[in-house]
């Protein structure tokens, strides 16, 4: 201890200047907006790298379960695809080509960080703003929801998870389009709360959610997760809680949805000013 | 003792309120703004204690920031400066040292020793201003070319001042 002392004394004029230029430097970021939006792109660069380091080993010890969800998709998908062809063989489709071509594209990306621990957990994406990603987007995964771009720099993303305290879902029951907002406790990282939902609606539980397209940033029927439980609370509301169809603890393969008219949607909907 | 103490002072609110109101001013084509009020840092006594240099470094870069509203900005620069002040002075010290009762001023040290004296110190702040103003690295060519032209006027500004303002 009194030799840590004596260096301290000895260098003292070096550590007063660390002090006082550390003492500028935030300053500096605090006060300058162009400077702390330069300085939280830098660090998130420097997260992402680390974490995209690391990151490799988690997804070779869960490339099992990773080929299982990625067959189950591939499965649905093949299903899905069976059906539309039925349909298109039996005229009973026809094609409207009122939209310009597609509504939403798709960026598939990896997880290089996450965590389900905190109140308010996210997730750190090796895709950033070079990949076409930008703040606001969706982001789910073959199982379902997972949360929204929160920020982008220029190789990576953070992702505001479901498992964030500050996110809410526009969710509806699949069978009877009923929707409420859905939100997470910070308590259980598998189960999240569907609330405003009327109490005359019939649920049972294992009733799938889904999200309701009602936010124009995810597309509509996006799977969330079934109806584990439900109780009446004050009023003429249910409490509904879901089992989230994501396990946050393996989240490796996320896409990124973009809805390419989403500037036409928040346009129009935007409030009228007096000019 | 206390006439130094309160002409450094002076000294402090002349460069500072010059830097304002006439340099920070100056503009050609963006490319030249020499920020003169680091004058203060190299004027300031050999005797002065290593602790007070860093605090009156910050505190001059901290005033001339409030005026250009960066705060952080200049002062991180000064204080770098200062920092760098003694270890510079003893590099370029004469052959016999400094001798007490004399102040860093071309008059007691002649022309060759002062320039060196300024043009270190000042192309290190200038150098350390312009990134930290553009806080990137991918226009590094546009930067550097910008501070040491700056730097170039600052350093004939302060070598001109010691023959018409700051003599003694």
């Amino acid at each position: 201890m009194r030799s840590l002392f004596r260096f301290i004394v000895r260098y003292h004029f070096f550590f007063l200047f660390l002090l006082v230029e550390i003492l500028s430097v935030g300053i500096l970021i605090q006060s300058n907006r162009y400077h702390r939006a330069g300085f939280i792109n830098f660090t998130d660069d420097v997260q992402g790298f680390i974490f995209d380091h690391l990151g490799g080993i988690r997804k070779y010890t869960n490339l099992r379960k990773i080929n299982h969800d990625l067959a189950a998709e591939n499965n649905f998908l093949r299903n899905q695809l069976d059906r539309y062809n039925q349909l298109l063989s039996n005229n009973e489709i026809r094609r409207v080509d009122s939209l310009p071509g597609r509504l939403y594209t798709f960026t598939p990306a990896t997880v290089v960080n996450n965590s389900v621990n905190k109140q308010y957990n996210f997730v750190t994406l090796n895709k950033g703003r070079k990949h076409g990603i930008r703040e606001e987007m969706a982001v789910i995964s073959a199982n379902g929801v997972v949360g929204v771009i929160y920020r982008a720099s220029s190789h990576y993303s953070t992702v505001i998870s479901l498992l964030n305290r500050d996110f809410r879902l526009s969710a509806k029951i699949k069978k009877n389009d009923y929707y409420g907002s859905l939100y997470w406790t910070g308590e259980n990282y598998r189960h999240a709360i569907l609330s405003e939902i009327p109490y005359h609606v019939e649920l049972q539980i294992g009733d799938t959610i889904v999200t309701s397209g009602y936010s124009s940033i995810f597309p509509e029927g996006l799977l969330v997760g079934v109806i584990s439980g439900f109780e009446q609370a004050q009023g003429n509301f249910y409490i509904i809680d879901v089992e989230l169809s994501v396990d946050f603890r393996k989240l490796t393969h996320v896409n990124v949805i973009q809805n390419l008219l989403i500037e036409e949607q928040v346009n129009l909907e935007k409030p009228e000013t007096d000019d | 003792m206390i006439k130094i103490f309160s002409r450094n002072i002076v000294r402090f609110l002349f460069l500072v309120f010059v830097q304002v109101l006439i340099f920070n001013n100056i503009q050609v084509s963006g490319l030249i703004n020499p920020y003169i009020y680091v004058i203060f840092i190299l004027l300031l006594p050999f005797e002065t204690p290593n602790w007070s240099l860093l605090v009156l470094a910050f505190l001059l870069g901290i005033s001339v920031d409030l005026f250009a509203s960066t705060p952080g900005m200049h002062s991180s620069a000064t204080v770098l400066m200062a920092f760098l002040r003694p270890y510079v002075l003893s590099v370029i010290a004469p052959r016999d040292g400094y001798e007490t009762g004399t102040f860093p001023r071309i008059y007691y040290y002649g022309f060759i020793w002062f320039l060196k004296y300024t043009a270190i110190l000042v192309t290190i702040h200038h150098l350390v201003l312009f990134y930290i103003e553009v806080f990137r690295f991918s226009d590094f060519f546009t930067t550097f070319f910008r501070s040491i032209l700056s730097s170039a006027f600052s350093i004939i500004f302060i070598v001109l001042s010691q023959y018409f303002i700051f003599r003694r």
